[in-house]
């Protein structure tokens, strides 16, 4: 694919607010049209920043943004042409529903039949068509979120940012609005670039997700590869949950690798970034990943467990049991019907295969 | 509950069988009582400093009815006169009548359309020199029973009897002495001290003598100077020269004592003969009287009861009516002009600058007035800071520019002092427009200059009116600053209402100009409510 194939363009894009600190640090990221891109991010990570920047809000204080190949740098965000949805809408509270959607097809100059019907296509498309003459603070939220989202399509954007859109919204709410959100992104074919913190609403709807942390992206991945094959340890643990195992690199064979847990055991692993032999490594494994009592020379890694704590969670069990040391290593058991039953206390055995262990480098561990 | 069918036709019962609503109420009581205690401290202060002064002064302006107690017979006669030829002589007996003899306080009921002006009481003559009593009792008999004059006694004992320091008695007693007055005549500043001291020694009984009769007739006639003087003053308002024509009269008037008195009249002051003095004594006829507020606007009742124009040379105060608009109006709008930025940067500014902005503004909030208003004479004045600069600048020394004791001077000083009247609640309300809005605007489109226009002075409306209200209010009332740098043509309204409270001592007058104020002010009010909507006023 050639560089030309891409819609936006990060290119070694820096920012710093206070000229002592980088808030985004070198950062490049190439967006295909069409595509729903998510940036990942616990806050303070960047992911904000870098869509401020896209809107024109934030200079870039080093680097290049391309917009259909051409350089948006110095175009201010009036003529940017990008749609966007904010974190708590931003509807304009002195106009109607109508009057916010009309807004920017009036200051583009559009003839007035032109305005109201697009207009009301905008606000059928979002299922809120009886509610043009009311104000946005006599409707709920969820229905706010919607007028935000058909103002930022109203005038055929070809692209629309989304920063953290659905925060404000209860749980329920919040994952309606995600398909809703997902189905507008297929049927109109707008390019997508949409802001969050929370790992299913990425999960549920993107195309890639970028995970950011410290101002960089720590991968650049589809949701399942993402969730399947973290490439270092923050990602691991970030997306989904996760057993992390510590210790020191035995040996490399290819692209397998041995690694010598704190308390002596060696488990198999999938190498992923450890570079040589005796450097310290984080083992990652889904907890879904584990097998209780699983068939003898079914796994390469077989350890001894003891069962601390059941928890009993409808679809699944959660137990937390003793391995390696480690006494907080958690294993969801599926409520299938021949699932094994256990009780706290019991001694088990624990196996896993070495492609669902991956060998990753150590982050300093905050939590 | 509107779904379901009644459960039961009885009223709701809480667990011990007491009606709910009993219940609601007991337990509510507490809560309301408070409520009301901590409200009553301000509705007694907005009552007693704020509605009775305001009514009080809504009443003077249309009171007229000083005069009618000084002439109830000649306005009881003045409709039959043609109003076109010099009044014959019963008319000219009746005004003698009434400035010169003190009948009109003896006779019980003599006021407005009580007047019988056929009754023969109002032609007995007091012997000036006594003795009395046979005169008023022929007045009124009513004077001979001692009944008449217990109330009188019973005010006069207040003053006896008083307790505490020899200070204090002294002030009761005087006040005693004021109040017999009030009782007897309408006015409450002067004193009856020789009814006082006859009243004392009385036991309330005996038949009352001579003595009783000579204090009342002197203290009637000291009394009646004083009401003379007073609707003498209340004539002039209405033709200038009235004044003097009863000063002048009534002390030639004095040793005419025989009809006829037209002659005599005119022959004291040949004013009398002139048919417009006469005619202004019938705008004046009625107890309420709209003159004040025509006068407020340069204008006055004429003979046949119609509204005229003042005399050229008499009119004043439409001119300031208008300049004071018109002050007010640009104050106001240079407020709005230099407070917006401002009030702008107030709100957007990092805090660590926002607050020593703040600190600017407040400053002069904080500094007297009056220290405020003598910089500005010295920044203003024809040698002052800005011309000394302009000098030194290339301005040719004999053209500095007057700015002050002017027009101008008062519009400057009084946008500086106004300013942050408009600045403060603009900034309360701009503090609350998210900075998103903004961006929003620009991102769907709008040019920054569109995005202000159409998306965030919208939202500062309500800021702008608390402002505009606010500045225009308390400017078109003001009055230190054009009194200090006004000058001549600086002056507005609020410094006649001063001068005729403090000066001209013409308090109709300025309640009437007062009244027309508050009048304004409420109406702009009401506009403002009708356009804006006055729930839409943020004032902080």
């Amino acid at each position: 694919m050639s560089d030309q194939d891409f819609f936006v363009r990060f290119i070694k894009v820096q920012k710093s607010y206070d000229g002592e600190t980088l808030v985004v640090k070198n950062l490049n990221l190439d967006i295909k049209k069409g595509e729903f891109i998510t940036m990942l991010g616990p806050s303070g990570s960047g992911k904000t920043t870098c869509l401020m920047m896209l809107a024109g809000f934030e200079p870039a204080t080093h680097g290049e943004i391309y917009l259909g190949n051409q350089p948006i740098n110095a175009v201010p965000p009036h003529k940017r042409g990008i749609g966007m949805v904010f974190q708590n809408y931003a509807l304009f509270p002195h106009m109607t529903v109508n009057e916010n959607l009309a807004f920017p097809l009036e200051v583009r100059r559009l003839n007035k039949s032109e305005i109201e019907s697009r207009t009301k296509r905008a606000l059928d498309m979002v299922q809120l068509g009886a509610f043009g003459n009311r104000r946005p603070a006599q409707l709920s939220g969820g229905q706010q979120q919607r007028v935000a989202v058909a103002r930022a399509l109203v005038f055929d954007p070809d692209l629309v940012l989304m920063d953290e859109p659905l925060g404000a919204l209860d749980k329920q709410l919040r994952e309606q609005m995600q398909y809703e959100i997902k189905h507008i992104h297929e049927s109109l074919g707008v390019t997508i670039v949409y802001v969050t913190h929370d790992q299913s609403e990425a999960l549920t709807m993107s195309n890639r997700i970028a995970v950011f942390d410290d101002g960089v992206i720590q991968q650049l991945a589809a949701p399942n590869d993402l969730y399947e094959r973290p490439e270092n340890a923050f990602v691991a643990q970030f997306i989904g949950e996760n057993n992390r195992l510590t210790g020191f690199v035995h040996s490399i064979e290819g692209n397998h690798c041995q690694v010598e847990l704190d308390n002596g055991d060696h488990v198999q692993a999938f190498k992923v970034n450890v570079d040589a032999v005796g450097d310290r490594a984080t083992l990652s494994l889904r907890p879904e990943r584990v097998e209780v009592n699983p068939e003898p020379g079914k796994f390469p890694n077989l350890f001894e467990a003891k069962v601390e704590e059941l928890i009993y969670l409808g679809d699944h069990i959660r137990t937390r049991a003793s391995v390696c040391g480690h006494s907080d290593f958690i294993v969801k058991i599926p409520n299938a019907s021949h699932h094994a039953a256990l009780n706290e206390g019991d001694i088990v055995k624990f196996g896993w295969s070495m492609e669902d262990c991956r060998a990753l480098d150590v982050v300093e561990a905050t939590n | 509950m509107t779904n379901s069918p009644p459960v039961s036709v009885q009223p709701l019962l809480t667990a011990d069988g007491i009606p709910l609503k009993t219940s609601l109420q007991r337990s509510m009581r507490r809560s309301k009582l408070r409520a009301i205690c901590l409200v009553l401290p301000p509705l007694i202060f907005l009552l007693g400093l704020f509605i009775i002064p305001i009514g009080n002064l809504l009443t003077r302006s249309t009171d007229d009815t000083l005069i009618n107690y000084q002439l109830p017979l000649t306005f009881a006669m003045i409709d039959q006169w043609d109003r076109k030829t010099l009044p014959e002589e019963d008319l000219f007996e009746a005004i003698y009548l009434d400035l010169s003899s003190l009948n009109k306080y003896l006779i019980s009921d003599n006021f407005s359309d009580a007047v019988d002006p056929s009754d023969p009481a109002w032609r007995v003559r007091i012997p000036k020199k006594g003795p009395y009593r046979d005169a008023m009792i022929a007045i009124d008999p009513r004077w001979q029973s001692a009944s008449t004059w217990l109330p009188i006694h019973e005010i006069a004992m207040v003053g006896v009897n008083a307790q505490g320091t020899e200070r204090e008695r002294e002030n009761k007693a005087r006040r005693a002495q004021f109040n017999i007055c009030a009782y007897l005549t309408p006015l409450t500043n002067a004193d009856c001290t020789k009814l006082y001291k006859v009243l004392q020694a009385w036991d309330g009984a005996s038949a009352p003598d001579e003595t009783f009769f000579n204090a009342l007739y002197k203290d009637l006639s000291s009394a009646n100077k004083f009401l003379v003087g007073k609707s003498s003053t209340r004539m002039n308002y209405g033709k200038p020269g009235f004044k003097s024509l009863i000063k002048k009269s009534s002390r030639k008037l004095k040793k005419v004592s025989e009809p006829p008195y037209r002659d005599a009249m005119i022959k004291a002051d040949k004013r009398w003969g002139d048919v417009a003095f006469w005619q202004t004594l019938v705008t004046m006829q009625e107890p309420q009287t709209t003159g004040y507020y025509l006068n407020a606007v340069d204008r006055k009742w004429n003979k046949d009861h119609e509204i005229e124009l003042q005399p050229a040379e008499r009119r004043v105060y439409a001119m300031l009516w208008w300049r004071t608009f018109l002050v007010s109006l640009i104050v106001t709008v240079g407020c709005l002009i230099l407070a917006y930025p401002v009030a702008h940067l107030l709100a957007t500014l990092p805090l660590r600058y926002s607050n020593i902005l703040m600190i600017c503004v407040l400053m002069p909030f904080w500094t007297s007035l009056l220290v405020r208003i003598v910089a500005w004479m010295v920044m203003l004045q024809q040698e002052g800071v800005i011309n000394d600069t302009l000098v030194m600048l290339g301005l040719p020394d004999e053209n500095r520019l007057p700015m002050m004791y002017n027009f101008t001077g008062t519009v400057i000083v009084m946008i500086q002092i106004l300013l942050p009247f408009m600045i403060l609640p603009i900034y309360s309300v701009m503090k609350t427009i998210p900075p998103n809005y903004m961006k929003a605007a620009q991102n769907l489109g709008a040019t920054p200059a569109i995005a202000f226009l159409r998306v965030y002075m919208p939202q500062t409306l309500p800021g702008i009116g608390a402002g505009v209200i606010l500045v225009f209010i308390v400017a078109i009332g003001y009055y230190i600053t054009p009194e200090l740098v006004g000058g001549k043509d600086g002056r507005l309204i609020g410094n006649m209402v001063a001068y005729h409270m403090q000066k001209s001592l013409n308090w109709g007058l300025a309640a009437a100009m007062g009244s027309i104020l508050l009048a304004g002010i409420l109406m702009l009010y009401w506009i403002y409510d009708k356009i804006v909507g006055i729930d839409n006023m943020k004032l902080g």
